[in-house]
C-alpha cells in the first residue's frame, strides 16, 4: 500500500515535470525559430533595446581596447556591472570621491574616458575629461608611448 | 543564432568533451562504464585538462593562452585516448527507459537553446565569470596584470579560474568577436554531464530503473534549466555540482583501488579549481572518504588526495600575487564564537527564508517535499553506510551556506542569492540517496531488485 502511494506521488511529479520541461523547451525553440538567422549583434539588439546597444558600440568606438576609463553609476545600483561587461575587454577603475590612495589619484588624472552607467537598457553617458600627469606622478603606463 | 554561431557552441562542447573522453581510457573503472555514463564523467575530466592544463602551463611557464597551447592541451588526450581504447560494455535498454532518455534530452534541449540565442543576461556571468575570462584573454595569461593590480576595478579578483579558462580556450579556439559568446554551450552541457553521473551514481546504488525515475526527477527541475546557476546561466555552480558529485560517486561506490582513487582526485581538483566552495566540498569528500580507509587501501586514498593537493597548491601560487578587493571574504571574518553565535541567533531569520527557498514551486516543482517523503518512508536504506555517507555529503553545501549566512552582514539578500545554488550543489548525493530511498520502498517490486553492492 504505501509503495503504492509512493509510486503515484512520484507519477504525478513526473508528469508535472515532463509536462513543465517540454513546454519550456518547445517555448525557447519557438524563441529560436522566430530569431534564426540573426546575428549576435541583431539578437542584442532585439532584447537590450537599440538605444543601449547603439550606444555601447559608441562607446566601443571611442574608448581603444588597451585604454581604461573611469567608471561611474547614477542611481541604480548594480547597472556598472551591465555597462563594464559590454565594454570589455576595456579596464574599468571605479570613479569613487575621493580616491582611496595617492597612486590612485595619480592614475585618474590621466584616465581620458568617464562612463556614466544610467539605468537598466538605457544609454550609457560618456565624457572626455582633460589628462594630465600630475606633479610628482609617474605617467601612467597606458600613456607611456605618447 | 546563426549557423556560425551553433557550430562554434557546440564546437566549444566537443573541445572539452573530447580531452575528456580520451583521458577517461586512463581509469579503469570509468573506461569500462557504457558510453552515456563515459560522457558524463568525459565531460568534466576534459574541463580539468583543458582549464587545468592551461592554467598550470600560463601560471608555472608562461604559456600563453593562445590557440596553439589550447589545441595541443584539447588534442593530445583526444587522440592518447583512440590509441588506448578498451573494449565497450554494451546495455540494452527497455521502451520505457528509452522513452525516459528521450524526454530528458527533450528538456535538456530547452536551456541549450536559451543558451544558444540569447545574450547572457544573468548578474554572476556578467559581474564576474566571463569578465574574468574576457580579461585573461585580452592579455594571453592567466597572471594578467589587472588582476594583480589593485587599482582596476575586478569583482571577486581571486576566483579559480577554471571555468573562465575554459571559455577563454573556446573564445579563442572559434575566433569569437566582441559580442560572440560561443561559450554558452559549454554551461549548458554540464546539465546532461550533470544527470548522466548521477544516473552512473545511483545505477550503482540503487540499480538501473530507479536510477531512470531519479535522473527524471532531477532534470524536471527548472532551476537547474533556468535559474541562477542553471544550464542557462555563466555561473560556475552547475559544474561544481557535476565534480563534487563524481568524486562521491568514485570514491563512495566504487572499488578502492588506486585508479578509482586518481579519477576521484581529479573531480576533487575540479571541484577546488572551479569556486571557492570547492576546497570546502573537497575537504569533506575526503573525510567521509577516510570512513573507509583501511590499511591495505591507504594507495587508493593518496591517489584521491594528491590531484586535490597539487590544485590547491597551484591556485594558492596563483592568488598569493592577486590583491583581494571587492569580495565579501568570509574566511577573513569568520570566527568560531561568532559563527556558532550567529547560526542560532539568526535562527528565526534562517529558517523562514530557507523553508521558502526550498520549497519554491517555481525552481523546484516540489521535488524537494517529495525527496523528504521518500526518505522518511524509506529509510531503512540509511541504514547502508554508502547512503548514510551520501546524505551527508550532500548537506556540506546546506551547511556552508548556514555557515556563511551566520556572519553575513545581509544575511536575506544573500539567502535569496544563494540558497538554491547550495542545494544544487549538494544534488548528486542527495538524489542519489533518494534512490536508495526509494529502491527501498520499491524493493518488493520485481523489476526494482537491488543492485549488487560495490560497497566493501
Amino acid at each position: 500500500m504505501r509503495s503504492r502511494v509512493i509510486f503515484g506521488l512520484l507519477a504525478v511529479y513526473l508528469a508535472i515535470g515532463v509536462a513543465v520541461g517540454l513546454r519550456n523547451t518547445a517555448l525557447r525553440l519557438r524563441s529560436a525559430a522566430r530569431s534564426a538567422g540573426l546575428s549576435a549583434g541583431e539578437m542584442r539588439t532585439r532584447i537590450l533595446g537599440a538605444e543601449y546597444v547603439t550606444a555601447i558600440e559608441r562607446l566601443r568606438s571611442m574608448i581603444p581596447v588597451d585604454e581604461p576609463y573611469l567608471l561611474r553609476e547614477m542611481e541604480e545600483p548594480g547597472v556598472i556591472l551591465w555597462t563594464r561587461f559590454d565594454l570589455l575587454p576595456r579596464r574599468a577603475i571605479l570613479d569613487i570621491e575621493p580616491p582611496p590612495d595617492a597612486r590612485s589619484a595619480c592614475l585618474r588624472a590621466q584616465v581620458r574616458w568617464l562612463v556614466v552607467a544610467t539605468a537598466t537598457r538605457q544609454a550609457p553617458l560618456i565624457y572626455e575629461r582633460p589628462v594630465t600627469v600630475p606633479s610628482g606622478c609617474p605617467p601612467a603606463p597606458w600613456r607611456r608611448g605618447e | 543564432m546563426t549557423l556560425e554561431a551553433v557550430a562554434a557552441n557546440l564546437g566549444g562542447v566537443a573541445l572539452v568533451a573530447l580531452p575528456g573522453l580520451g583521458l577517461v581510457e586512463l581509469f579503469a573503472p570509468l573506461r569500462r562504464l557504457p558510453f552515456p555514463s563515459r560522457l558524463g564523467y568525459s565531460y568534466l575530466l576534459g574541463l580539468l585538462t583543458l582549464g587545468g592544463a592551461l592554467f598550470a602551463g600560463s601560471h608555472l611557464f608562461g604559456v600563453p593562452l593562445r590557440r596553439p597551447a589550447i589545441l595541443a592541451v584539447a588534442l593530445v588526450p583526444a587522440v592518447l585516448g583512440l590509441i588506448r581504447r578498451h573494449p565497450r560494455v554494451h546495455s540494452r535498454s527497455s521502451r520505457w527507459q528509452l522513452a525516459a532518455v528521450l524526454c530528458i534530452a527533450a528538456i535538456c534541449l530547452g536551456p541549450l537553446t536559451s543558451a544558444l540565442t540569447a545574450p547572457l543576461g544573468d548578474w554572476d556571468g556578467r559581474m564576474t565569470w566571463s569578465p574574468l575570462a574576457a580579461y585573461l584573454r585580452a592579455e594571453g595569461t592567466v597572471d594578467a596584470s589587472v588582476l594583480q593590480e589593485d587599482h582596476w576595478w575586478i569583482v571577486h579578483p581571486r576566483y579559480p579560474p577554471l571555468l573562465p579558462l575554459a571559455q577563454v580556450a573556446v573564445q579563442e579556439t572559434f575566433g569569437a568577436g566582441e559580442d560572440d559568446q560561443y561559450y554558452r554551450a559549454l554551461y549548458a552541457a554540464f546539465l546532461p554531464a550533470l544527470l548522466l553521473v548521477l544516473y552512473d551514481g545511483s545505477r550503482r546504488a540503487a540499480g538501473t530503473r530507479t536510477a531512470i525515475l531519479t535522473t527524471s526527477s532531477v532534470a524536471v527541475l527548472p532551476f537547474l534549466s533556468y535559474g541562477a546557476g542553471g544550464a542557462t546561466s555563466a555561473y560556475s555552480d552547475l559544474p561544481l555540482a557535476g565534480f563534487y558529485g563524481a568524486a562521491l560517486v568514485l570514491l563512495l561506490l566504487e572499488r578502492r583501488r588506486p585508479s578509482a582513487g586518481l579519477a576521484a582526485g581529479c573531480m576533487l581538483a575540479g571541484a577546488i579549481l572551479t569556486k571557492n566552495e570547492g576546497a570546502l566540498l573537497a575537504i569533506a569528500a575526503l573525510i567521509l572518504a577516510s570512513l573507509r580507509l583501511d590499511r591495505r587501501h591507504s594507495s587508493w586514498f593518496a591517489c584521491a588526495a594528491g590531484p586535490a593537493l597539487a590544485a590547491f597548491a597551484l591556485l594558492t601560487s596563483w592568488r598569493a600575487a592577486i590583491p583581494n578587493r571587492q569580495d565579501e571574504d568570509y574566511f577573513a571574518v569568520l570566527s568560531l564564537p561568532e559563527l556558532l553565535h550567529g547560526a542560532f541567533a539568526r535562527l528565526p531569520v534562517i529558517v523562514p527564508e530557507i523553508l521558502r527557498w526550498t520549497f519554491r514551486w517555481s525552481s523546484w516543482l516540489g521535488f524537494w517535499i517529495l525527496f523528504l517523503v521518500i526518505l522518511i518512508a524509506g529509510w531503512r536504506a540509511l541504514r547502508r553506510p554508502d547512503a548514510r555517507l551520501l546524505l551527508l555529503a550532500g548537506l556540506v553545501p546546506a551547511a556552508i551556506g548556514w555557515a556563511a549566512y551566520a556572519v553575513s552582514t545581509r544575511v536575506e539578500g544573500l539567502m535569496g542569492e544563494t540558497w538554491d545554488r547550495f542545494l544544487l550543489q549538494g544534488m548528486i548525493p542527495l538524489a542519489i540517496t533518494f534512490a536508495c530511498a526509494l529502491q527501498k520502498i520499491l524493493a518488493h517490486r520485481v523489476d526494482f531488485a537491488p543492485p549488487r553492492s560495490t560497497y566493501e
